[in-house]
């Protein structure tokens, strides 16, 4: 399978950014010490969504959900990932993304809904996971497989043989 | 000579029917190619069509939010609480007293400070610090056993009534009421109103009591709501499951408290005996008809069987 070649560096590239701020709201959420740099009045404040009922999703935190996202989502974005024609992994791939999508949706209904403020970094998560879903969603759909891409057709069974005799009336 | 025409023929066979091969090849290379083209032509208009579709959604959940927001900023401006409310909330002080409570109800109950210096007020008296906000739902929840608990000790005026403007949920606020007692005091704080927007500041010793105290077990900023009992006991968050109040009206939650048999009055007075209980520790036992009553007592016990 041949990706467009931005696909994978900046689907990685996102990934990274992703699990970047993951790792930031899991410290923030774990160590007393971090407060995340966000502002507490109004409708932006972190404080009032991180520690908001809607912060744990099964008991979990959201940003532990987060983080573990973007860990799982690097072998997905990885190049040999991107080479791979398997279907497997081309749908498992779109399929991943998707299910961080349907996560965001509720997500970005709970802050807007429920607890009526917006959180920067989780906003800043949401936008990645979007950014991750329509660049893994258009490369799928640009990749080519190789034949195709390489121009070589398989050839007629006889195409070989025939084409001495060819050869042989201009000889 | 026959034999040359013989050969000359096959030749020409052969290079004609190679000729077709070789067309009937590039045709299907061609048809395949477009029928490629058509393919990601038809994937690219899928990704794109998601792409719109996730916008529209996070549009209209966004929408959603916004009108939402207007809709409810009206009930959640605090208004001064009807008689219902005052009444069913004393007649509650009192009758609530004498049943044992279902301490299954109180989810989250208060903690132990560990090393905690005594809060008093100026006066001498132990004090009772509750730091809140007027959206907060938690808060919502709590506010009820907490204003039962204290009008078991003492009398409120000015309270209000109003829904949390996160998930409208029916309480009473400590903005603009008094409470008075000769046996604690009490300070009740909404530092935000319903829009998030400032309202009450707190001193700086009780910004030091919330910003060190008010961060609950695995939270890592404090939260909504904090109870400071004196110094000794502490609580982080809701003490009973909010949603128990969903879709009634303060009105209706004050009646409930009355009633022992729902699941409502349960939850509001077996955290209300907690406090009680706590708050008799903090003011030697007074008064004693309050301190010796049968649901404070086991309260008392539970309290300190979980606290050592």
């Amino acid at each position: 399978m041949r990706a467009p070649r931005w696909a994978a560096p900046v689907a990685l590239a996102l990934t990274a950014a992703g699990l970047g701020v993951a790792i930031y709201l899991t410290i923030a959420h774990f160590d007393e010490h971090v407060s995340l740099v966000c502002s507490a009045k109004g409708a932006i404040n972190c404080e009032k969504v991180t520690t908001s009922a809607q912060s744990h999703v099964f008991g979990i935190p959201v940003a532990v959900l987060g983080l573990a996202y973007f860990v799982f989502m690097i072998p997905w974005q990885l190049p040999v990932a991107w080479r791979s024609a398997h279907p497997f992994v081309r749908f498992g791939r779109a399929l991943y993304c998707a299910s961080g999508i349907v996560f965001v949706f509720y997500l970005v209904y709970a802050e807007a809904v429920l607890i009526k403020a917006i959180c920067l970094w989780c906003t800043a998560v949401h936008v990645i996971t979007l950014l991750l879903f329509v660049v893994t969603g258009f490369a799928t759909a640009l990749a080519q497989p190789h034949d195709a891409a390489d121009g070589d057709e398989d050839p007629p069974d006889d195409l070989d043989e025939l084409s001495q005799p060819n050869g042989g009336l201009h000889a | 000579m026959a034999d040359g025409r013989d050969e000359v023929r096959q030749k020409s066979r052969t290079s004609n029917k190679y000729a077709a091969k070789k067309q009937a090849t590039e045709r299907i290379a061609a048809q395949r190619a477009a029928h490629q083209r058509a393919e990601r032509r038809r994937n690219i208009l899928i990704a794109g069509a998601s792409t719109l579709a996730v916008l529209i959604v996070v549009g209209v959940i966004v929408g959603i939010g916004l009108s939402q927001k207007k809709k409810t900023s009206a009930d959640s401006t605090p208004v001064p609480a009807s008689d219902t409310v005052t009444s069913a909330l004393s007649d509650a002080a009192t009758s609530t007293l004498a049943s044992t409570p279902d301490l299954s109800a109180v989810g989250n109950p208060p903690s132990l400070i560990s090393g905690g210096a005594a809060l008093t007020s100026p006066g001498g008296l132990p004090q009772v610090l509750y730091v809140g906000a007027e959206y907060c739902p938690n808060c919502a929840a709590t506010r009820w056993p907490l204003a039962l608990a204290l009008a078991r000790f003492g009398t409120f005026s000015d309270l209000s009534t109003m829904y949390s403007s996160e998930d409208n949920l029916p309480t009473l606020s400590f903005h603009g009421s008094s409470y008075t007692s000769q046996y604690l005091d009490f300070d009740g704080k909404e530092q935000v109103d319903g829009e998030n927007k400032p309202l009450e500041t707190l001193t700086a010793a009780e910004s030091q009591l919330f910003e060190t105290l008010g961060i609950g077990p695995g939270g890592s900023s404090p939260g909504y709501p904090f109870i400071d009992f004196g110094g000794k006991w502490r609580q982080n968050g809701t003490v009973f499951d909010p949603t128990v109040i969903s879709g009634m009206t303060p009105e209706s939650v004050a009646k409930a408290m009355t009633d022992s048999d729902s699941k409502v009055g349960k939850s509001i007075k077996a955290s209300a005996d907690v406090y009680t209980a706590i708050i008799c520790e903090l003011d030697g036992g007074k008064p004693a008809n309050v301190c010796t009553a049968p649901g404070v007592t086991t309260a008392e016990t539970a309290i300190n069987g979980a606290g050592k």
